[in-house]
């Protein structure tokens, strides 16, 4: 179970089944799930009415087994959403469902027949039918329960206490319920109205309890349809429905072991099943958004770290082409020039084309540095803060490999800055990237510190701290220079990429040692014009 | 004399052709110029479809081909070349070198792997090499 302290937001809560409003394709599968289960009780009343199936030993059990299983499961997973969105609803029809799985525990022990003739824990002929009809009337106060407590506000009704606590209460209630419903049942069975007549067939009284039963469950889906929103209340409505129609079967077959009471046996086991298929369906769609929202995370954060490679690589590729051309001709010329009869035209020619291969070259510089200059064109208002969460966001995994602890310095009261928001977190991103580096091979302590502070003139320093191997004193000046790297891979644009961004945004990049080890990258941005006091 | 490998013209056998295929036009240009100042005859085209196209392709002597190309690349045409059993010598280059490319391109049976901006000296060292194999027929 989760162990926050506080609620989902109700943003965040959109994503679970219990606040999801219900597609037009789940409306209609909750109608055909329902007339399917009406086509059933008419044949069973019907056409297979005649049958007379007699005991069948192994079923009893099996039944109670199937509901037990499936009603402690959808307890546990709503429990386990109730420990994450702290709503009171959850809680009320997660203890619905433990309690149905509860008290089929005493009514399959004093089930006549399956253990001893008469049933365990000293059960009387109407132990097993006052069990059931506890469980039956029980199950539907819960989810009317469920229904009241639901909110249109998702932030109302939710539980301000422990998680934990309230679980630990619940759970304890229903068992508290459970023991004292079969201390009743058994200890008190020659004080109970005689709903069976003999071991097999039920009494009038019976089928007055099965149709109040009936009637609550009816009630408890009408409560449900004028309070319904969520895929939740969809599947409990189709629950409720499913428990009339099994209690409805009493009627016509007033026995057990009758093809009815089969049959109702067999709609509870479907009821029971229907609210954990589709908490099961949504675990495993929420899974596969997770799996997602990771992968699209993870290539985000390649995306931006290789912006720069990227850059660098296509910038490469575009002026090589004009620089082979240009010493090709060059060669060229050379070689007219130095037959016993030089061939003037022909070298004058190469020495023209050398002009255009350099203008050529030189255009496509342009063209890069005016790609720079109109992102930059999209400036807005920033928070440093959140570009510090975002930038260790990105390179989290990276930090963890290589245990990396992090101090960042987060100011809420530190001003805004002004610039484009992609690249100045290419910018971090870069810089915590070489840091990382930097102390990946490095013994002792591994400490990134990422610090903010307001500069004279209305500007804005930051640092971005390293304790790792440091930038030697002659690498200092050539550290921004494009080409100029220290790493085995990769062709040392970074910085120089970076150092462009800030230079565009009227801002300064540099470096200096940090003591005892290590780099320190300052940048400076100006703050924005709305802050600047 | 420019190059310690230099290939004199009298050397040269009269029908030495040397086709060139690269879609950079001045890149083109200016090796054509290059292998013209050598005393070769050069053909120029800027793909390899349109190499393909040509009807005496077992005249060329010396192809020198670029890799990355629409279409179809600098490695694909030697593949079907190959294939269809022209063994004409081939030289690739490249301003995206890739250490696993030139190891299979040097299995397949390729003269040279050059680099852009390829030294000029290893570029006409590697057109002897390629012009004494078609001498000797040796080329696969």
């Amino acid at each position: 179970m989760a162990n926050n302290t506080t609620a989902a937001a109700p943003e965040e809560q959109h994503f679970v089944l219990s606040h999801l409003s219900p597609s037009l394709a789940q409306r209609r599968l909750a109608l055909a799930v329902v007339l399917a289960l009406l086509v059933a009780f008419v044949i069973t009343t019907g056409p297979l009415s005649t049958i007379q199936p007699g005991r069948i030993d192994a079923f009893v059990p099996a039944y109670a087994t199937a509901i037990f299983v499936n009603d402690l499961i959808t307890a546990l997973l709503l429990f386990a959403q109730f420990s994450i969105l702290r709503s009171r609803a959850l809680l009320a029809i997660a203890s619905g469902y433990l309690f149905t799985a509860l008290i089929v525990i005493p009514w399959i022990l004093s089930f006549p027949g399956v253990f001893t003739p008469g049933g365990l824990l000293g059960a009387g002929m109407q132990t097993t039918v006052w069990l059931y009809i506890l469980w039956h009337a029980g199950f539907p106060m819960f989810v009317i329960a469920y229904a009241l407590l639901k909110d249109a506000d998702p932030t109302k009704g939710v539980w301000q206490g422990s998680a934990g606590a309230a679980i630990l209460s619940s759970v304890a209630m229903i068992a508290a319920v459970v023991c004292t419903a079969t201390f009743s049942a058994t200890a008190g069975n020659t004080l109970l109205p005689p709903a069976m007549l003999d071991p097999v067939r039920f009494s009038i009284l019976a089928l007055y309890l099965a149709g109040y039963i009936t009637l609550l469950s009816v009630v408890a889906l009408i409560v449900l349809w004028i309070r319904r929103r969520s895929v939740l209340d969809l599947w409990l409505m189709v629950v409720m429905c499913a428990y009339a129609i099994e209690l409805g079967l009493t009627f016509p077959f007033p026995a057990r072991y009758s093809i009815g009471w089969y049959a109702g046996r067999a709609f509870g086991v479907v009821s029971g099943s229907l609210v954990l298929f589709v908490l099961l369906y949504e675990i495993t769609m929420l899974y596969g958004q997770l799996v997602r929202a990771v992968r699209a995370q993870r290539r985000e954060r390649e995306a931006r770290l290789m912006t720069g490679d990227a850059i660098s690589a296509s910038m490469a590729h575009e002026i090589k082409q004009p620089l082979s051309a240009m010493t090709m001709n060059a060669n060229a010329g050379l070689r007219w020039l130095d037959r016993a009869a030089p061939d003037l035209d022909a070298a004058k020619a190469a020495l023209q084309r050398i002009v255009a291969n350099g203008h050529r070259a030189g255009a496509m510089i342009e063209n890069i540095r005016a790609l720079f200059k109109r992102d930059a064109r999209t400036r807005t208002s920033l928070d440093v803060n959140n570009l510090f969460r975002e930038a260790l966001a990105l390179v989290r995994d990276d930090l963890q490999t290589h245990r990396i602890a992090v101090q960042a310095d987060y100011n809420q009261w530190f001003p805004r800055i002004e610039g484009n928001q992609v690249q100045l977190l290419q910018v971090l991103v870069n810089l915590i990237a070489n840091a990382i580096d930097s102390m990946a091979t490095e013994d002792g302590a591994r400490v990134l510190c990422l610090r903010s502070e307001v500069h004279d003139s209305g500007s804005v320093i930051v640092s971005v701290e390293d304790t790792g191997k440091g930038v030697e004193p002659s690498a200092i000046d050539q550290i921004f220079n494009p080409l100029f790297t220290t790493k085995a891979q990769g062709m040392g644009m970074g910085l120089s990429i970076c150092r462009s961004i800030i230079d565009a945004h009227g801002g300064r990049l540099w470096v200096t040692a940090n003591l005892p080890r290590g780099a320190i990258f300052h940048f400076t941005l100006p703050a924005h014009p709305d802050s600047a006091s | 004399m420019l190059l310690s490998h230099e290939i004199e013209e009298a050397d040269l056998p009269a029908k030495t052709l040397i086709s060139i295929i690269d879609d950079d036009e001045d890149f083109r240009e200016a090796l054509q110029g290059l292998m013209t100042s050598m005393g070769f005859r050069v053909e120029a085209f800027s793909s390899a479809l349109d190499f393909l196209a040509r009807t005496n392709i077992r005249d060329t002597s010396c192809l020198i081909v670029d890799v990355h190309m629409p279409r179809m690349t600098g490695i694909e045409l030697h593949r079907r070349l190959v294939e269809s059993g022209y063994a004409i010598p081939t030289i690739l280059i490249t301003a995206y070198p890739d250490e696993s490319v030139r190891v299979r391109a040097m299995a397949d049976g390729v003269i040279g792997y050059l680099t852009k901006p390829c030294d000029s000296e290893e570029l006409l060292a590697c057109v002897s090499s390629a012009l004494e194999r078609a001498e000797r027929g040796e080329h696969r």
